[in-house]
Order: structure tokens, then sequence, then C-alpha cells
């Protein structure tokens, strides 16, 4: 009697786990573009040989002269001033001859922050500090509606050069970023150049190691892969624009939640180039939170934001199906794993407790495979982050990130399934992180000045 | 003087001069590698009935494929004496020579000619890989596909023969030219499904991932090693999972358990004695096979120890020199269909060596002695042909004349028509498929009847309780008697018992192919 509904179970588990199975090769593929072949591997790789100086008595290259002036917003929002200036002065040593600094604050933004002053008056402070380098937008949008990208748009009148950067408050930027911002610009005639962000602190919490891992495998690997195929969703963070396109595309999109994805699919469906450039030298360092709270109001606000361009609906105008169906891919990601994340442990349990078929039991199995190898090669991509950011990954890190594994899915499913409810309430209040500076101290120790 | 910086892979600097090489001539390549796989198919195929005979083990494997069939995993309570993939393989496939008329064991020995075909083919393919000339992979093919133990062997519905394509593949995907990853985590799976096939093969995986090891591209490699290892104990991993699911991972009461299977092929099962012993029955298979063709045996093992010395070439001679070492276990169970899995790489071994010297010969600077060697290489080899081609022949000829399985279908024949189908028949499991295909019953035990299974499956007493058969033969109606019953080195009382209280109403044949019919008095 109970063969027939059994078989109806069977049924819809096998096609849960070959949907299942998919997503998981799919998300395994891409993420280890960068290490697939030679040909990516040196594609993604950009070797300190290929900087190399020009012969000694030969003129410098054309291509090595800087002829690009940047703009830099740092959009800042309740961060304190051990956080701010840091982020300032680091852009502050920038040796590139010509660029401006545009601290963006809100104009509520007058709690006093730890040390004492409030965000504005940092700001302002920073400002009569460095007269002919930083000055201060405000952004004078109603209280309960602020976000980042009204930030934004409040300081693009004020930006004056060629090239809009935008640098996150927490972010420590390389000295020679700029330079060789500039350099790609001119070498791949780029209209949007993105760098690398890597995430620094991961051994300040369980989760942090594998958040630091995703960025890792984001900048590293995935985001070049995107690029090789067309479509690159930008990140809001070391992304660099030529000032005349935002304008002419009216800047940001200010009622959406992830205004960087947004920008990019737009710049995209234009013809726009954007190029994307890594190197391990030049990434900028950022913090991961070091609270859950704080995770899962990031990845909410990202998950929401990315169904808020999913719907806006400007990704179907991009030119190529394969660009289109990136997109849409990239845009669901979020829920499309956190869907994995919580399916796959279900269906082998209820394979197993439901005492199905064995051939039914073992392809409840089979997405699990190359979850796997992805973990398994996650051991490696860890070895080579640590290696090529100079930090010493101990045994015990890849213990915690091995085991971590399955819980960290299960706060971003968590997220994702906030960031629905979010949207169907039609709730897009921007949920700040908040910065505590903790990867600051890092740096101070760290001696990535000398390996440039 | 140049002097040329060397590249870090130096076999891509063999690609680098073979490229132009090979797009010349690839449409000839290509036809003669197709005229090579037709004359491997014909030899093959020709008197595939005849020669060599039936043996037990493939009818056990044809039933078990056909019992899949049929929904199950064997015709009888399967133990775990084999992973499965290997059987299954065979069934995904034997149903295509039965719309053709074809049945039973010849059936099942046509299945093996396709994975001969594909093995011959990738011999090549691995050969072209590690950068042989093609006339040198085309001879490794033909050294392999043409070998007389070879196709007396190849012939025969054994797990080694389903799972030798797959070990091929693993090296095939591991010395691929474009060194993606995804081909050297292939390698592990395909590595993987060979050992799920025939769990015999495992050893070569050290010499996949030496080859690995030597093509992976060098900053990735970890990437290649990692990938090929995990997914290759995942796919292994995939049969204790089966078993556990099934609850049979473990002993316990009235179930079998892959544990106990575990046990036995490594612990009861009875030794072959010392290889290198005169007297053992593993020295009678070396025998054996070096009376089938000793070039593969004796010229292969030589140039496996050569190859140790190339990087590039040292994952074959890995492959043998294991197999070897195995082999000389001092009493380790040594079958017949053991050398199988090396044979290939032997083949591989002698080309590469003799690409290797011809390579080595022709580019001396001195033009006198690069003329003298070139000339006594050519001489040697042919010499060698010249030694071994007549013998190849002749065994070559009796496997197409030769007719071991004469009494078969007769015997098959006179009992489809003077026996009742509902009779309860115990027979070498040579004759349990054509008997089930005669439509005798399948079950196991109600029909046509393993021998071997009327005294080690507790499922005949389950059959045929105590209480209603107090003596357990006279369950049985008829008896196939055949030399392999006869000769059976086990302890089967129930067979003997029906054997001495039945009598003969017919016989087949002669000498080694005598088969009696008898009929159990009750």
């Amino acid at each position: 009697m109970t063969r027939m509904p059994n078989f109806w179970i069977s049924l819809f588990l096998i096609f849960i786990s070959l949907v299942l199975f998919v997503i998981a090769m799919c998300t395994t593929h891409w993420q280890m573009y960068a290490w697939r072949t030679p040909v990516t591997y040196a594609a993604t790789a950009y070797p300190l040989a290929r900087r190399k100086k020009s012969a000694p008595g030969y003129p410098p290259r054309m291509a090595d002269i800087p002829a690009h002036s940047f703009s830099l917003i740092v959009p800042c929002r309740e961060e304190p001033e051990v956080v701010m200036r840091a982020t300032v002065n680091k852009l502050l040593a920038q040796d590139h001859p010509d660029f401006e600094i545009i601290i963006s604050v809100g104009h509520d933004d007058v709690e006093p922050q730890a040390g004492g002053l409030s965000t504005k008056e940092v700001a302002y402070l920073m400002a009569a500090e460095h007269p002919d380098r930083v000055r201060v937008s405000v952004d004078i949008s109603p209280v309960g509606k602020k976000n980042k990208p009204k930030q934004l748009n409040a300081a693009l009148p004020m930006c004056t050069k060629e090239m809009v950067g935008i640098i996150d408050a927490e972010s420590l930027t390389h000295p020679s970023l700029l330079t060789h911002v500039d350099i790609t610009f001119q070498r791949e005639h780029a209209d949007v150049v993105q760098g690398s962000v890597h995430l620094v602190n991961y051994k300040a919490t369980w989760f942090s190691l594998r958040n630091c891992l995703e960025y890792r495998t984001w900048f590293r690997s995935r985001l070049h892969g995107h690029a090789s195929n067309g479509f690159i969703p930008l990140g809001g963070n070391t992304v660099f624009t030529k000032r005349h396109l935002l304008v002419e595309v009216g800047g940001w999109d200010g009622n959406c939640l992830a205004e960087d994805c947004d920008m990019g699919v737009r710049l995209s469906t234009l013809g726009k180039k954007i190029v994307c450039a890594y190197d391990a030298a030049l990434t900028t360092r950022e913090e991961a939170p070091t609270e859950i709270r704080a995770l899962i109001k990031q990845r909410t606000r990202w998950a929401l934001g990315f169904m808020q361009v999913l719907a806006k609906g400007d990704w179907k105008r991009l030119p190529t199906r394969k660009q289109r169906f990136l997109a849409f891919w990239t845009l669901v990601q979020q829920h499309a794993m956190a869907f994995a994340g919580l399916a796959l442990p279900i269906s082998v349990l209820s394979a197993l407790f439901l005492d199905l078929s064995p051939i039914v039991v073992l392809i409840t199995f089979l997405p699990a495979i190359p979850t796997i190898v992805m973990v398994a090669w996650e051991i490696l991509i860890l070895q080579e982050f640590g290696r090529d950011m100079h930090f010493n990954i101990r045994r015990r890190d890849y213990v915690v990130m091995v085991v971590s594994t399955p819980f960290y899915q299960f706060l971003l499913a968590l997220s994702s399934i906030r960031a629905l409810f979010k949207f169907v309430r039609r709730d897009f209040a921007w949920e700040k992180t908040s910065h505590s500076g903790s990867h600051i101290a890092l740096q101070t120790m760290s001696s990535v000045e000398e390996s440039a | 003087m140049t002097v040329i910086e060397h590249v870090d892979l130096p076999h891509q600097r063999i690609v680098a001069t073979r490229v132009g090489h090979r797009r010349k001539s690839a449409v000839a390549e290509r036809l003669a590698v197709i005229i090579g796989l037709v004359v491997i198919a014909f030899v093959h195929l020709y008197n595939i009935g005849g020669f060599p005979g039936f043996a037990d083990d493939e009818g056990t494997y044809f039933s078990q494929a056909w019992a899949i069939q049929h929904g199950q995993l064997a015709p009888y309570t399967y133990w775990y004496d084999h992973p499965p993939a290997g059987w299954i393989q065979i069934a995904l496939v034997s149903w295509i020579p039965k719309l053709f008329g074809v049945e039973s064991i010849v059936a099942g020995r046509m299945v093996m000619v396709v994975a001969t075909l594909v093995s011959a083919f990738l011999i090549y393919r691995l050969g072209r890989n590690i950068g042989l000339r093609m006339t040198m992979a085309l001879s490794a093919m033909l050294l392999w596909g043409l070998s007389p133990l070879v196709v007396s062997q190849a012939r025969m519905i054994y797990l080694d023969n389903v799972a030798v394509p797959w070990v091929l593949l693993a090296f095939v995907l591991a010395t691929s030219k474009r060194k993606n990853i995804w081909s050297h985590a292939g390698a592990g799976l395909a590595m993987g499904i060979a050992i799920l096939s025939k769990e015999t093969v495992a050893p070569v995986l050290v010499a996949v991932l030496v080859a690995l090891a030597v093509y992976a591209y060098r900053p990735i490699r970890s990437f290649s090693l990692m990938g090929a290892s995990i997914l290759g104990a995942l796919t292994i991993v995939l049969y204790p999972a089966f078993a556990a699911v099934r609850k049979e991972l473990v002993p316990g009461p009235h179930h079998v358990s892959l544990y106990d299977a575990l046990v036995f092929q490594f612990s009861s099962r009875a030794g072959s004695g010392f290889i290198l012993d005169p007297a053992s029955g593993a020295h009678g298979q070396l025998d054996g096979w070096l009376g089938m063709d000793k070039v593969l045996l004796v010229m292969g093992g030589l140039a496996a120890i050569a190859t140790l010395a190339s990087r590039r070439l040292r994952f074959l001679g890995v492959a043998v020199l294991l197999a070897v070492l195995i082999a000389l276990r001092p009493n380790g169970y040594l079958p017949g269909m053991y050398v199988i899995a090396s044979l290939p790489f032997l083949a591989l071994c002698i080309a590469a060596v003799v690409d290797k010297l011809w390579t080595m010969v022709t580019t001396l600077d001195n033009r006198v002695w690069r003329g003298v060697c070139t000339v006594g290489l050519v001489v040697a080899v042919g010499a060698s042909i010249f030694s071994f081609a007549p013998g190849w022949a002749s065994k070559t000829k009796i496997a197409f004349t030769a007719n071991e399985n004469a009494s078969h279908d007769p015997a098959v024949a006179w009992l489809a028509s003077h026996v009742d189908h509902h009779s309860v028949v115990v027979v070498d499991n040579t004759y349990w498929n054509d008997l089930v295909d005669k439509g005798f019953g399948s079950d196991g035990f109600h029909g046509a009847l393993w021998f071997y299974k009327m005294d080690t499956d507790s499922s005949f007493y389950t059959t045929y309780p105590k209480s209603k058969y107090p003596e357990p033969y006279k369950a049985v109606d008829y008896l196939v008697w055949t030399k392999t019953i006869q000769n059976d080195p086990n302890n089967l009382p129930n067979v003997r018992a029906a054997y001495d209280h039945s009598t003969v109403i017919a016989t087949f044949g002669d000498g080694e192919q005598k088969l009696e019919i008898r009929k159990v008095t009750k």
C-alpha cells in the first residue's frame, strides 16, 4: 500500500537531486575558473613580471605613465574615527600624481562614535587637514530613507576628475593601486575597472574564514570567469568608472540596495567595456563582519538588492543570451545556494528515513559529490590565499574552514529567506553593517608593503 | 653556439615538435587507427564461440548481468563478492546481441569485444598523449590487440575486461594535452569506476597519481591531484555506502555483509602458492600465460624496468611493477585473469622504449654512428618480429579453428527437448543462462540451479527445508555433470550426494569437453 506514494516521492527526490547536482556542478565549475587550465591560470594571475620596468637607459613605455585623474568617493556612515582616518590616510599615500578624495557623509550623522567625534566631524576635520586633496559632501536626503547610493549621488556633482572611484570606509588600499588602475584603463581601453577586494580578518570568528574565502574565490577566480563570458557584476568597492558615463546614466539608483550591481547591469546593456583586474599585492583589504547579526544583515541587503535588480528588468536588455543567462543566474544565485544548502541534507535524510530503494538513496547523495570536491579544492585555495597575502594559515584554520561549511551555508540560507520576506513586505531600508576596524591593527603588523 | 633554455615541462617541448608532424598526416592517422581496430575486431570475433572454452566465471557474470536486466543485483543473494559496476555495464549492452539471435555466453563475449576495441583505441590515444610517434602508438595498440594471450583472455566474460577501458581512460585523461583540472578529476572518477568494476585493479591508482604528478600543470598540480583523489575516493565510497543503505555493511544475523566478503577475499581464500615455486598453482598460471605469448610478458617486463628511467614514461613501469610485486606474494590468490590489467601497459612499455631508442639513435651527432645504430635498431626490431610472429600466427590459427565448446549447444538442445522445464537442473554457470533462455525456472532454485549454491547458499535450505527434504539432494531432478563441477576444489557434499545417487541418461563430447546428463534417483 505504501508503494505508490513511495514511487512519487522517489521520483520527486530524484528530480530534486538532479537539480541540486547541476547547481553544485555549475557552482564548482565557475568558482574554479582561475585554476581550471594553464590558459585561465595565466589570464587571471598578473605576475609581477608583467609589470617589469623598461630596460635601464630607455624611456618608460607609454603605458607606464599615468594619464588619467581620479575622484575617490569614500562613503561614510556611523564610522569610528580610527576607521575613517586609516582609509583616508592610505588613500592620501597613493603614488598617483592626480587625484582628489571626497568623503561623503549624511547630514544627520552627528552621533559621537567610538573615539568621541561624529562621522561628520571627522570628515570636516580631515578636509581641514588636507585642503588640497580632501573635501566633504553632505547628503541631505530625508532621514529614514538614507542609503549608500544616495550618498554617492550627492557626492558625484562634486567630482571634478576624469574617473570616479569608490573606496568603502573600512578599506585599506595599496599605494600603487591608482597607478595600476590608470594603466589598466589605458591598456584595455576600459570604461570601468573593477579592482579586487580581500577580507583579511580571517581569524576573527568561526565564520569569517569562510567569508574571507568567498571574497578570495570571487575576486581571484569567479569574477574573471564571468568577465570572459561577458557579464560582470560590479562590486561597490575599489571600482572605478569614467565620470562622464556616470553622469550620462544618471548616477546610481537611489532606491536600490545593490546599487553597484545595478550600475554594472546598466553599463553592460549600454555595451560599455568593464575590466576586472586582480593582483595579490594591490588588492584592497577590507574587514569581514565579526558578528553573526552583522553578517546576516549584510547578506540580506545583498540578496534584497539583487532581487530589486532582477525585478527592475534592465538585465533583459543585455545583448547576448549568454550574458542574460549569466546575469539572471548571478542575481538568483544566493537563493539557489540557499535552496541547495537546505534541500541537500533534507533529501538525503528523507530518502534514508523513508526507506526508499537504495538506488534512490544513492542518487540523493550525488549532489554532495561536487560539493565535497569543492571543499577539498577550497583547502588549496586557502593555502594559496595565505601564500599570496603572507598570512600564516595553520592546520586549525583548515579544519575550521571545512567544519564550518554547512553552518555557514545555513547562515546564508537564513539571510536569503529573510530577504525574501523583506521583498514581499517591500521593506527596502538600508541596514548598515558596523565597522570596528579590527583589521587595521592586522595591517600595521603585516609586511604587505615590501611585497609590491 | 646557441643555448636553448629548457622549458619547465619537457613533454610540452615534445608536443611542440610533433604537432606539425601530426597535422600533415591527420587523415592517414585516422585511417590507420580504423584499419587497426577493424583487424583487432576480426581477430577477436572470429570463432568467438569456439575458443577459448567457456569458463564457469563467465556464466556467473553473465547471469548477474541478466539479473540486472530483470531488476536484481544477482540471480542469487548478492554477497558483495565484487562491486556490481562490472556486470551492470555488461547488462547495459548485452541485450544488443540478443536482438540478433545470439544468446548467452557468446552474447556476453561479443560485449567483451566492444570493451576490447575501446581499450585498443585508448591504448593508442594514451601512446599519443605521452608523446609516442604515430607508428609506435599504433604498434602498441596492435601488439596488445593481436597478442594471443590477450585474444584468449579478452574474449572471455571477465570483469577485468570491463575495468581495463576505464583504467586506460583514467590515464588518457591524466595525460591529456589541455591539462584541464576537470580532465584530471575525471581521471580519478574513471579509476573509481574501474575499481568498482573489478576491485583488483586498485593498485593501478598509484600509477595514475604518478602520471598526474608528471603531466599536470605545475602551478595547479595540487588541484589536479586533489580533484582526482577526492573524486576517485567518493566514487569508491559509493560501494560501502550502498552496502550501508541496504544495512549489509557489517556482519549480523540472517544477512550477508560487505565486511564478511572482504574478509573472505583477503584471508579465507585458498592461496595459489609462490609464483616462482614450480609446484604451485600460481606457477602453473604463469606457465599458461607464457605459453600463449612470451613477447608481452618478457620483453614487456624488461621494457617496463627501462621506462622507470624516464620521467614521462615512469608511470607505465610503475603500473606493471606494482602488479608484479603483488603477484610475488608468497601465498596470495592468483587467478588466470590476473594478468589482464597489466597487458596494455606492457605493450605500451615496449612501444615507448622502441620509440625512445629510435629518437636517441636518429639524433646522434656522429653521422656514422647514427647510420650504424639506426640500421642496428631496425634489424633488432625486425628480427624480434620475425621470431615471435610465427608463434602468434599459429596460436591465432588455433583461436580461429578450435572448437572447445562443441558439446555445449547439443547438450542445451537435448535438455530443452527431453527434460521438463519445471524440473530442477543442477548446472555450472556456462549452462545456467542457456537453460533460463530455454524456459527453465530462473529464480535460482526452481529450474536452473548453479551447483555451487547447492552447498553454500542458505537459501537452498529455506527453499527445500530439511523437514521436507531430509536428504537435500532429493530436491534436485537432473545434474549436468561437466568437468567444471567434477574438478571443483571446494567441498560440496550435496552435489556429491546428487552425483552418487544419479544415473547417466545422455553423454556429449569427450576428453576435457565430456559432459554427462544425469537423472537423480529419488
